[in-house]
């Protein structure tokens, strides 16, 4: 298997892993235990459910080296991307919208953490769900006039 | 934006989704195994299995919505198949690749684990996970 190959498979795995953990365990999960009676088995529930965590900085490191193996092959490097070169590109602006809410992600989870935040998690979430969609587009940018 | 886009759009966040059903299990029933007994091990994953995700009205279980993500990843996955690549061809051979072979293997052995997760043993929930990224892998190949 080529290196193009196994990194998309790996920035795959790491993106399905974190972004599921983050999205069933907020948005489903969570919630379904709550609710559970009596309170003491919703609450065993709920800490037998938070028996793994950090995922966050695993996966981003992942995507961070993938994802920058995988724009080599688009040929973007640090110089094009610093210069601007990389945005002036078609689709770049799909890029640079991508790269931003990455940075939004990082800062998240640098600050926030494991942390509660009841509304940053939503935005970050979101954000998530905008990195899938603009991460689509930049690989069938047909998509958006098909 | 395109129908097309939302269509793909779904089918990768269901994906997603299932992603995080299969690693929920893994997780659980790693933990409950570890820290209980057999039965009270299983209690607390079926408990688990039935608890209702708090919808106004029918409140779905969180094995009910295992199924739904399951069977709404796989209608977004056949609505996005290319132009020329019907359920028929696909059926016949014409349009069958070995990695396409592979995908619906895996698929047909993630859906074979589906009823057992959150009463099985350790093994089968993590080969469940396996299965589940191993599919999206492979789905991810397949346009490359």
């Amino acid at each position: 298997m080529s290196v193009y190959r196994v990194s998309i498979a790996l920035h795959l795995i790491a993106v399905a892993l974190w972004f599921g953990h983050m999205l069933f365990w907020s948005l489903i999960a969570g919630l379904a235990l709550k609710k559970v009676a009596p309170p003491e088995t919703a609450a065993t529930l709920r800490r037998l459910s938070m028996t793994m965590g950090g995922l966050g900085w695993p996966s981003l490191a992942v995507l961070a080296i993938t994802g920058y193996l995988l724009l080599g092959f688009r040929g973007i490097t640090f110089e094009t991307l610093l210069s601007g070169r990389a945005f002036a590109a078609p689709g770049g602006f799909v890029l640079a919208a991508k790269l931003a809410l990455v940075a939004w992600m990082i800062f998240y989870q640098a600050v926030f953490g494991h942390k509660a935040a009841p509304r940053a998690i939503y935005l970050n979430m979101a954000a998530a769900l905008a990195i899938v969609a603009l991460s689509v587009l930049l690989v069938r940018p047909v998509l958006l006039y098909s | 934006m395109s129908s097309s886009f939302v269509v793909v759009y779904a089918h990768v966040v269901g994906a997603i989704l299932v992603v995080g059903y299969c690693l929920f299990w893994a997780v659980m029933t790693t933990a409950a195994r570890r820290q209980f007994a057999s039965a009270d091990a299983l209690r607390f994953l079926r408990a688990a299995r039935s608890a209702a995700w708090p919808l106004p009205g029918k409140k779905p279980t969180l094995a009910l919505i295992g199924w739904l993500l399951l069977i709404f990843v796989a209608v977004a996955g056949v609505l996005c198949l290319p132009d020329g690549f019907s359920m028929g061809r696909l059926i016949s051979g014409e349009r069958f690749s070995t990695l396409l072979s592979i995908k619906l293997v895996l698929s047909a052995a993630l859906v074979a684990c589906f009823p057992w997760l959150g009463v099985s043993r350790v093994p089968l929930a993590i080969a469940s996970l396996g299965l589940a990224l191993a599919v999206v892998v492979t789905s991810t190949l397949l346009v490359r």
